[in-house]
């Protein structure tokens, strides 16, 4: 079911101008907290919420908070907009269409956990979306809801919009930490995680540009009210972002636990005419292949994991029957061999080997040994081997894959070009 | 001087740590010149009071930043997943076959550009630019104008789809 909490206005009015944002209703929440709750308060209505991290790994962001030490130093709030999994593009609608409502989820959530100083990292190819961020953070300047003393509070905030520079491990949140102090994007050994020592060494939260949009809403109507919609345990709304071969590709906006057969064949149209469902990547390239046969799953965290795949970030690729299932882990593990930082040896020459044998596979040269050999890497390189999950992602849809579509894989193996090959790039 | 010191000062008073000017600066040295010059890393180690190699290096692990100038015109192909299922290697290949390809402008491949929406998507210089084919493509690199389906416009009737009143 549709609904429409972060994206209710786009397309209809321009909300990227802070007259409009307010008209509707846009700031009250920073009004609300700011005058009338204490950060402890916003923290616990956000608990309440349940609200899920929705970048992906779906953890509770008031427990997020929570590990907050609570020793003197600064605190810091970074935002991840760093999208990039192959297959999402819901938070550049976001940045790009309902800045303030960003901007909102900032000031209320740095509140909460008593930041002052806060980063909205953005992938670097987002050109359009750093100039639409940077002037919604001027017009919430002029307007009084940044700054020293918001409000005429105690409170002060200051945000900058910080770029990256084409870099897909960047999203990975202590990668993305190193990006902000102008390092090399390169996940840094865990403990201590961000909330000990973060941005500059200092108690640091990240979190996903989605997630923070949702803070307002709870701040307005109760953390009970968001913990009321969609799935008891993963409550709330989720931006689902389809697609491949579908007839309307797009963001939509589900109750959470919307079954998947929905968003594909409501809201995305069906498969495009003639041709019938094959798989879909749930969470873009980097997750397990679902069936036709799954079309019945609920589209929340825990169903979709208990499914065999994941929502993550809810960036689904759907794929008809001329997809040839061992060039997409190709176009994959190309993908992910060129984003690997290097510096987990399983990441950094596993995925460039499986590159090279599916390019092989692909290509008509296969060996009939190459199935095995494919199934042993991806237990090798996966497993939680590295120092991020990058190398987890680089194999999950080839280990589905391998699973579902193993006789495509040993005819490959054989010599055999796949008859859908051709077809993959033309479609 | 590529960069203007002015406008450094004032971008290292947003910071808590000048450090983190490295990225920021980068963008605005190439944003100036085009590209990330020998003169402008040592600028920027100097403003970031970080070792120059430790720029160059920051230059070369991050795939946007340049070291020579582009060509004026200037297409990036996204081929990741979606945008490979509908057809970017073939467009790829036809862009290239294009006299001119590599001298007046360049036909790059990018990984998603999270606008699968709009696959075929692509940037155009820095604009965000798909549906792309082949003879709107062609276009955009030989005029520097016209392009296939509208950036906004698509992402305005998607947003219209998710209302329901698209439909």
């Amino acid at each position: 079911m549709i609904m429409r909490l972060l994206t209710d206005g786009i397309g209809e009015v321009d909300l990227r101008d802070i007259g409009v944002y307010r008209s509707r209703g846009g700031y009250q929440a920073v009004e609300k907290a700011l005058r009338r709750m204490t950060p402890q308060e916003v923290a616990a209505e956000v608990n309440t919420a349940n609200l899920r991290g929705r970048g992906g790994a779906g953890f509770p962001a008031g427990r997020k908070w929570s590990f907050l030490p609570n020793d003197g130093r600064p605190r810091y709030l970074c935002v991840n907009g760093d999208e990039s999994e192959p297959g999402s593009f819901n938070n550049r609608m976001l940045v790009e269409d309902n800045p303030h409502l960003l901007v909102e989820g900032v000031i209320c959530s740095s509140y909460a956990i008593g930041a002052n100083f806060a980063v909205i990292y953005l992938r670097g190819e987002f050109y359009e979306g750093a100039a639409i961020m940077n002037r919604a953070v001027a017009q919430a300047t002029e307007a009084g809801y940044l700054g020293e003393h918001i409000l005429g509070s105690d409170y002060s905030l200051h945000i900058v919009v910080h770029r990256g520079a084409g870099a897909y491990i960047c999203g990975e949140e202590s990668a993305l930490l190193e990006s902000i102090e102008g390092k090399r994007g390169h996940p840094r050994v865990k403990p201590p995680f961000p909330a000990v020592a973060g941005l500059y060494a200092s108690p640091t939260v990240v979190n996903n540009v989605e997630t923070l949009c949702c803070v307002p809403s709870i701040v307005n109507n109760g953390g009970a009210w968001f913990a009321g919609i969609g799935s008891p345990k993963s409550p709330g709304t989720k931006i689902c972002s389809i697609s491949g071969h579908v007839r309307r590709p797009g963001n939509y906006e589900l109750v959470m636990g919307t079954p998947l057969r929905e968003l594909v064949e409501e809201h995305a149209g069906g498969i495009r005419d003639g041709h019938r469902l094959k798989m879909i990547l749930p969470a873009g390239a980097s997750s397990a292949a679902m069936t036709p046969d799954q079309l019945d799953t609920p589209l929340d965290f825990d169903a979709m994991a208990a499914a065999g795949s994941m929502l993550g970030s809810a960036g689904l690729i759907v794929c008809d029957e001329t997809t040839c299932a061992v060039k997409v882990a190709l176009i994959g593990e190309s993908f992910y061999a060129h984003e690997s930082c290097g510096k987990c040896t399983p990441c950094r020459e596993g995925t460039k080997w499986v590159e090279k044998v599916l390019a092989r596979l692909e290509g008509g040269q296969g060996q009939p040994e190459d199935v095995d050999l494919l199934k042993s890497l991806v237990g090798e390189i996966g497993g939680g081997k590295c120092l991020c999950p990058l190398g987890d992602f680089a194999v999950t849809y080839l280990g589905s894959a391998l699973r579902l579509f193993e006789d495509e894989f040993i005819a490959h193996a054989h010599g055999h070009t796949c008859s859908h090959a051709a077809e993959v790039l033309s479609a | 001087m590529v960069l203007d010191p002015a406008e450094t000062k004032e971008m290292a008073a947003r910071y808590p740590e000048r450090r983190s000017l490295v990225l920021p600066l980068l963008w605005r040295a190439q944003e100036r010149i085009g590209y990330v010059s020998d003169e402008a890393i040592d600028e920027i180690a100097a403003a970031a009071d970080v070792p120059a190699s430790e720029v160059s290096s920051v230059v070369t692990f991050y795939t946007m930043f340049r070291r020579s100038k582009p060509p004026a015109h200037r297409l990036q192909v996204c081929t990741s997943l979606s945008c490979a299922m509908a057809g970017a290697d073939d467009l790829v290949a036809g862009l290239r076959a294009m006299p001119g390809c590599g001298e007046r402008f360049s036909v790059e491949t990018v990984e998603c550009l999270a606008a699968c929406d709009r696959a075929i998507a692509g940037l155009y210089n820095e604009g965000l630019v798909g549906p792309l084919d082949l003879a709107g493509s062609t276009k955009l690199v030989r005029d520097g104008a016209g392009v296939a389906g509208p950036a906004k416009a698509a992402s305005d009737a998607a947003a219209r789809a998710e209302g329901g009143d698209g439909r």
